[in-house]
């Protein structure tokens, strides 16, 4: 059944509405995502190859989108000048001095523009700033390294190769290590001459062990340097005592410090003393003269008595 | 009467002629079109039929084209490890390609049977050369109104298309990826340009007026009774399709010369 000719018309209308709807939500997406009603400013960056990059193509900034590739122009004959659209919201927080290189969004992306570096002092960004470039490593340069790596696994190989040959045939040191028995009988003689050695530096230390627990235990001269708390203070005074000592002997104003230093004075005491000598032997025979005096030979019958009597006390 | 002798061969001289005859059809909608009466009534009849009615096969289609494109693609992209992508690649397929495609090819099969049958029908039972009679234009009723309907619905039937296309995409994503709607349209509307959207409404226009004009034309020129109906239904739906993948890959010729300039 046909709907009337009134209802129809709403149809159709609601039908064109709800299309146009989605047309325009469709174009505000893609406005939104695109950027398309943001403010921007134009810089520019000039490359000597831009490696398939395109106009649409986006522009990172620590990560973020911050614009796309408006124009490429060549310029000259070497390089490429890239027309830059950046937000303008976004250009406020990118150097002047930036750099800017291309890069890929992923292994098998889109290419980008990427801007990195620059000094937070240096001015941001404004409209038609020249950025400068930086060394960009694309994917023809990863290829380029993988290469020369290749070519390097390849020698490298080949040296390996060599080498285990000649192992293999006995020649130099490795070879003859695993070939020679004669070697080999050496180095098992070594071996156990080693491990002789090895046990011998076990009772050795077994020994010191014992040696250094003797001399820890209490009363034993090392335990007591080592422990003891009064010796040193002692050794610090005596060493005091010591040094004032010298100290006095080098002082010409003391007796000793005198004897040691005055000559003259040295030579008077050693005269002096001479002439004690001889007067003490003189005095030693007058005394031994005065014993046999008939005055005093009296005294010392009676004191040799008196010690007679004194030694033999039974008598 | 005598036959007239052709010029190159009978086949040749059929085709030319219908080249020849369809160029003049195509003039003569355009010196009709800006000339009263409108006939909005009809022109909104004919939205109806076109349009509104079209819309439950458009979305179905549009539905099951969004998911089998993406369980399609999937695998590939899944073997780089890359079905982050699929939204995008989701999205482009179907704004610059499939749904106007989609929805021409329906619309062909829906809409240019049924114009061609019904004014095939009319001009064998000579209901065209009545309405002569009684003053109305027939090709102003008929022709200008059909072809207008046609290229003013099969626009909105693709963004309709495109919208369920791509809701079938999100759900079969969103089932598998557990991707969020938002993210689904960031990602799939990022790679999408005014160009791309605009390329593929424009090129809707052309496609409705390539489907409503064929149409016509073969009704229009329908002969030898109810057979004649029949080729008239089929020969719309052959050319029209055929027309519509030419136009594609001419369209997106000029895109892609339109996207480099």
């Amino acid at each position: 059944m046909s709907p009337s000719p009134a209802r129809r018309s709403v149809l159709v209308g609601l039908f064109v509405s709800v299309g146009a709807m989605l047309l325009i939500a469709g174009v505000l997406t893609i406005g939104d995502l695109n950027d398309t009603f943001t403010r921007k400013i134009t810089v520019q960056a000039d490359f000597e190859e831009v490696t398939g990059l395109k106009k649409g193509d986006n522009i990172w900034f620590s990560g973020m989108k911050v614009g796309v590739v408006k124009r490429l122009d060549f310029q000259g004959s070497a390089e490429v000048a890239v027309a830059l659209s950046i937000e303008r919201h976004a250009s406020r927080h990118i150097p002047s001095d930036s750099l800017a290189k291309i890069g890929s969004d992923g292994l098998i992306g889109n290419r980008i523009v990427v801007l990195y570096g620059g000094t937070p002092d240096a001015e941001p960004i404004a409209e038609g700033d020249r950025l400068r470039v930086g060394d960009a490593l694309g994917p023809e340069e990863v290829i380029a390294t993988l290469q020369e790596n290749n070519v390097n696994l390849v020698a490298i190989t080949t040296d390996l190769k060599g080498l285990v040959a000649r192992v293999a045939a006995g020649e130099g040191t490795a070879g003859k290590l695993v070939t020679d028995e004669v070697l080999y009988a050496s180095a098992q003689a070594s071996a156990s001459s080693l491990e002789l050695a090895a046990r011998n530096a076990e009772k050795l230390t077994a020994s010191l062990a014992l040696f250094t627990a003797a001399l820890n235990q209490d009363g034993n001269l090392a335990h007591d340097l080592a422990t003891d708390r009064e010796i040193y203070p002692n050794l610090t005074a005596t060493t005091a005592d010591v040094r004032g000592l010298v100290g006095g002997l080098a002082d010409p104003d003391t007796l000793v410090g005198t004897l040691a230093r005055d000559e003259a004075a040295a030579a008077d005491l050693k005269a002096s003393l001479d002439n004690l000598n001889r007067a003490t032997a003189l005095l030693a025979e007058d005394l031994e003269a005065a014993q046999h005096n008939v005055l005093l030979r009296g005294f010392f019958k009676k004191r040799e008595r008196a010690e007679r009597k004194a030694k033999e006390p039974g008598r | 009467m005598p036959r007239s002798r052709s010029l190159l061969s009978p086949g040749v001289d059929r085709f030319l002629a219908a080249v020849g005859d369809g160029s003049e059809f195509v003039v003569r909608f355009f010196g009709s079109f800006w000339r009263p009466p409108w006939h909005v009534r009809e022109v909104i009849r004919q939205c109806f039929e076109v349009g509104v009615r079209s819309l439950p096969l458009i979305s179905l289609t549009g539905f099951i084209t969004g998911i089998v494109f993406t369980k399609q693609s999937r695998p590939s992209l899944a073997a780089f490890g890359a079905t982050s992508w699929l939204p995008s690649l989701i999205t482009l397929a179907l704004v610059r390609s499939l749904a106007p495609l989609v929805t021409a090819l329906v619309c062909t099969g829906r809409v240019g049977s049924s114009i061609g049958a019904e004014l095939g029908s009319m001009k064998v039972t000579e209901q065209i050369e009545a309405m002569e009679v009684s003053a109305i234009n027939p090709f102003k009723y008929l022709v200008v109104t059909r072809t207008l309907a046609t290229t003013l619905m099969v626009p909105v039937l693709t963004i309709y298309c495109c919208f369920v296309g791509l809701t079938g995409s999100f759900l079969n994503v969103a089932g598998n990826e557990a991707q969020s709607l938002q993210a689904f349209v960031k990602s799939g509307f990022a790679q999408i340009s005014f160009l791309d959207l605009w390329s593929s409404v424009a090129k809707s226009f052309i496609f409705g007026f390539t489907i409503g004009i064929i149409a016509c034309y073969q009704g229009f020129h329908a002969s030898k009774g109810t057979e004649g109906v029949g080729r008239a239904a089929n020969a719309s739906v052959v050319l029209a399709m055929f027309a519509v993948f030419i136009e594609e890959v001419l369209i997106v010729q000029v895109i892609h010369w339109l996207r480099s300039v």
